[in-house]
């Protein structure tokens, strides 16, 4: 398509401030069309899927591309539109800058029946116009990028084939002495791979960084109303290993709850109402056919995707929580449940929601490892503390109880499925840097490549990490 | 949360495997003709269904009866009657969702097998007290059957005398069984809504049910085809002597041959059985490195108990809503004793085993109330995950499908794990289905 014109300032100074302590970013935008229907629309996406992917294969700091057709927002005088989204490591214009040079000619081609830019070079300009901004992104693994993920893994594979090697031949047994086994495979590993794929122990965030997350950190607990979490921030207490450090973040704790133990109780009074005075929302439609299809797509590999298109409560009342429970959520993604774990559940790479369309409706949009199955099931389980706050806001959400429990329990997961099942679209264009990859799998890389490298390793660590080979 | 039904209707199956019965023709049949298969269905085989938990007494047959949605739809079953029952069932096990959580591509892709739920409506169990008893009871059921229903498929299976597999192990000891009582229940015994439709699951909660699926179950049947010669000569070629070639096939196992646990990471001998300690419940809590029961071992995969992560309360919760009531039985040839490398001088050389070209192997069968949350989710996110637990590129190394990657094995170890690479797939599924077996008296409405 030719050089492309990036637009000034298409990132705000709170992105680039925050991209400082917390990586991949997301950037998602909705595209109108006036020309095809939401079906048509996915159809013809679809058809450019494989070269898009293609395209995309050699792309170094994407980790997921994806677009969806979905219906028009109420009253925009559109047919259809195109929800595209991207989880990148790079700067958003940079990350544009790229996606031209590589993927311009089939993206343009896929998009050719939104509503367009006059010139191919205005393209970058025309997606920032058409920006919407996630309520929520949560990240699997934080500040892992797609070269270190896949460096990782490399740097896993070489050891384990040098460690087999070593055994099969007889150079290595039970005997030898760790330390020395380590050693070997940091030569060998040193001399198969080159500094930038990370022989060493990863930079680990700058003091400015860490003082912007502290800051972003205290801000997020001045929401009074985010004592409705206050199991997970009891848990993130917990974690802090020195005695020391653990007593004061308890007094901290403390006196934040006494902070926010009245706002909190307010917010939930208000929202028993809000609940009290609504009647039991009908099933959904779901078309069988459609169904099928959406089956026929799913689970194809390690690291999946599920995209969600949900309609919200038709109240003002609805709609603000929605808000003020996704801004709550947000925070959560940023500070409690950043190691690996949404809410307890350690299968998601990303999950991004957003609220669109005057906040009429709830797109999520997630990436995840296994099975579809098993991920609603985490839903509903160990990450329903979570998931059912958001989902009781949304029409066709079996009813709930201050917010977090379920009015009649027995139906409650079959009706919340098929609320799943009734909003879910067919992805027409997925794209996943490291589908063979689980989440667990990166954090269990990444800790190998640290500690392989630590200066500080003595007999004891050494015989710890030859065990998690 | 009280139940809403009655567990004596349940069929007998649910509450035993009639071992009393030792030897059982399974036949899968398909309906020829409606009206004739309602009038054989309601006349001669359902009066001869067992059912509740009571004893068969001196009974030298026994008979059970289960539908596939197909056949529930084909004997007059309204489509949204049988949807209700849940899609996986009303679909059946072929659609392509259903074979890829299930590993059933490539050797065991359903365009191969002998029977499948969409073909079989119906599928028979009869249960005898010899040989002899079951096939004439085959005989003679199938006689009733005519004009309505064909036979599609027969098997005939037998529970051995010493319990093992055709591979040679015990098969079968841990096996829950449905708790008859509200309350307190014992680990090895299952919340009857984990089996029966309309009851309290493991949860609590009691789900929904719908009229005609109170009190059933569905029944989750497999034949797997064992090639026991490959097997036994994958472990031989990597090993040193036939001591050590059982040393690995117990670890990807989880057990020793005579069912005994395995412990310690250096090859050593089988320990003498005893019953108390085979049949005592495994505890992975102490052993979540898998040194003993190697993470990626097959009763580990198909069971975690409480070592599937560092909670082991929170282990056993999960583990408790993945449980089935297994009832399997071996079919075919078998497996000549001088296969089995213990019969063979513990220090000689290993010595590969010729293929007799027989078929032999094992009909898995089993009860649950979600043949989705149970069987499914044990195949796809614990038997054939590459990722399961702490592991990256390995599957289950007994019974994972065609996904086998580079066939690897991991054997935990200190400091470092000895890794077996190459193992290939010696089970390969040659049918399977998911039928419903239904309470007395629910299908009346439409066999009427």
């Amino acid at each position: 398509v030719g050089r492309v014109r990036i637009p000034r300032d298409v990132e705000s100074r709170s992105d680039r401030w925050r991209a400082t302590w917390r990586g991949p970013r997301s950037f998602t935008c909705s595209l109108p069309s006036t020309q095809l229907g939401p079906d048509a629309l996915h159809e013809h996406l679809a058809s450019h899927a494989d070269a898009v992917v293609a395209a995309l294969a050699g792309a170094e700091g994407v980790h997921s591309f994806r677009a969806c057709a979905t219906p028009p927002f109420s009253g925009d005088g559109h047919r259809s539109r195109a929800l595209l989204n991207v989880v990148h490591d790079q700067p958003l214009p940079e990350l544009l800058e790229e996606l031209f040079a590589r993927v311009g000619e089939p993206l343009t081609a896929a998009f050719a029946p939104l509503v367009q830019p006059c010139e191919p070079a205005d393209w970058p300009a025309w997606l920032v116009r058409h920006r919407v901004r996630e309520n929520t992104l949560h990240l699997g693994a934080v500040n892992a990028t797609v070269r270190e993920i896949r460096a990782d893994k490399q740097l896993r594979r070489l050891c384990r084939a040098f460690a087999d090697e070593q055994l099969e031949r007889g150079a290595w047994s039970p005997a030898t002495p760790p330390l020395r086994m380590c050693a070997e495979l940091r030569s060998h590993v040193a001399a198969a791979l080159s500094e930038s794929d990370g022989i060493a122990v990863r930079a680990s965030l700058s003091l400015a960084a860490r003082a912007a997350r502290a800051v972003d950190f205290a801000a997020t607990f001045l929401f009074p109303a985010f004592g409705v979490l206050v199991d997970d921030i009891h848990d993130l207490v917990g974690r802090a290993a020195a005695p020391a450090r653990r007593a004061l973040r308890h007094a901290a704790f403390t006196l934040w709850w006494l902070y926010a133990v009245a706002p909190t109780s307010a917010a939930l009074s208000a929202v028993r109402v809000v609940e009290w005075s609504e009647g039991e929302p009908p099933p959904p439609p779901i078309d069988p056919e459609r169904w099928a299809r959406l089956e026929a797509g799913e689970d194809r590999f390690t690291h999946n995707e599920v995209t969600l298109w949900l309609p919200v409560r038709d109240s003002f009342a609805r709609r603000f929580l929605l808000r003020v429970v996704l801004f709550g959520a947000e925070g959560g993604c940023r500070h409690l449940w950043n190691v690996g774990r949404l809410a307890g559940i350690d299968t998601i790479h990303h999950a991004r929601i957003l609220q669109l369309d005057r906040g009429r409706t709830m797109a999520f949009l997630s990436d995840y490892d296994g099975g579809l199955d098993r991920y609603l099931g985490d839903f509903l389980g160990v990450g329903s503390h979570a998931v059912v706050p958001i989902s009781s806001n949304l029409a066709h959400c079996p009813k709930t109880r201050w917010l977090f429990g379920r009015e009649d329990p027995e139906r409650f997961a079959s009706g919340w499925r098929a609320m799943i099942r009734a909003g879910q679209l067919e992805t027409s264009i997925w794209y996943g840097a490291y589908r063979d990859t689980s989440v667990r799998e990166i954090l269990a890389n990444r800790k190998l490549r640290d500690t392989l490298f630590a200066s500080d390793m003595d007999e004891r660590a050494a015989r710890r990490w030859l065990r998690s080979l | 949360m009280a139940n809403s039904g009655d567990a004596t209707r349940a069929q007998a199956l649910v509450f035993k495997g009639f071992g009393a019965l030792p030897d059982a023709t399974i036949v899968w049949l398909r309906v020829t003709d409606v009206a004739r298969a309602r009038e054989v269905l309601r006349e001669h085989w359902l009066p001869q269904v067992e059912y509740g938990a009571g004893s068969s007494g001196a009974r030298t047959a026994a008979l059970q009866l289960a539908f596939s949605g197909a056949g529930l739809r084909r004997l007059g079953a309204p489509d949204a009657a049988v949807d209700e029952l849940g899609r996986a069932f009303a679909r059946g096990i072929g659609e392509p969702q259903r074979r890829r959580a299930l590993g059933d591509h490539g050797a065991n892709d359903p365009s191969g097998w002998r029977w499948d739920d969409r073909r079989a409506d119906v599928v028979l169990l009869l249960y005898g007290a010899s040989a002899e008893a079951a096939r004439s009871q085959a005989a003679r059921v199938l006689t009733e059957a005519t004009g309505g229903l064909e036979p599609l498929a027969q098997l005939v299976t037998r529970l051995p005398a010493d319990g093992r597999e055709p591979f040679g192990f015990r098969d079968g000891l841990a096996q829950p069984s449905v708790a008859r009582a509200e309350g307190r229940r014992s680990a090895d015994e299952l919340p009857p809504g984990e089996v029966l439709l309309g009851h309290a699951k493991a949860t609590g909660a009691v789900p929904y049910a719908p009229k005609h699926g109170v009190d059933g179950t569905f029944l989750v049947l497999r034949e797997l085809e064992q090639d026991v010669a490959g097997f036994w000569n994958d472990w031989l070629e990597r090993s040193r002597d036939a001591r050590e070639a059982v040393w690995l096939a117990s670890k990807a196992v989880g057990r020793w041959p005579n069912g005994m646990p395995v412990h310690g990471s250096a090859p050593c001998d089988e320990p003498p059985f005893d019953e108390r300690v085979a049949l005592a419940p495994l505890v992975f809590r102490d052993d979540l490195h898998g040194d003993n029961v190697p993470l990626g071992a097959h009763i580990r995969r198909a069971h975690p108990r409480d070592g599937l992560v560092a909670d082991a309360e929170h282990s056993l919760a999960i583990a408790a809503r993945h449980r089935l009531l297994r009832r399997g039985r071996v079919y075919g040839a078998p497996t000549p004793a001088h296969w089995l490398p213990w019969n063979a001088a513990s220090n000689a050389p290993p010595q590969p085993v010729e293929h007799d070209g027989q078929s032999r192997g094992l009909l898995f069968a089993c009860l649950c109330a979600d043949p989705v949350r149970q069987f499914e989710f044990v195949q796809q996110t614990w038997m054939n995950n590459p990722k399961h637990g702490d592991l990256f590129d390995e599957v289950d190394p007994i019974a994972a499908g065609a996904e086998r990657l580079e066939g690897h094995f991991s054997i935990p170890r200190d400091p470092l794990r000895r890794r077996v690479s190459g193992l290939a797939q010696r089970v390969t599924v040659r049918g399977g289905g998911y039928f419903f077996m239904p309470a007395l008296g629910a299908l009346d409405a439409w066999l009427a």
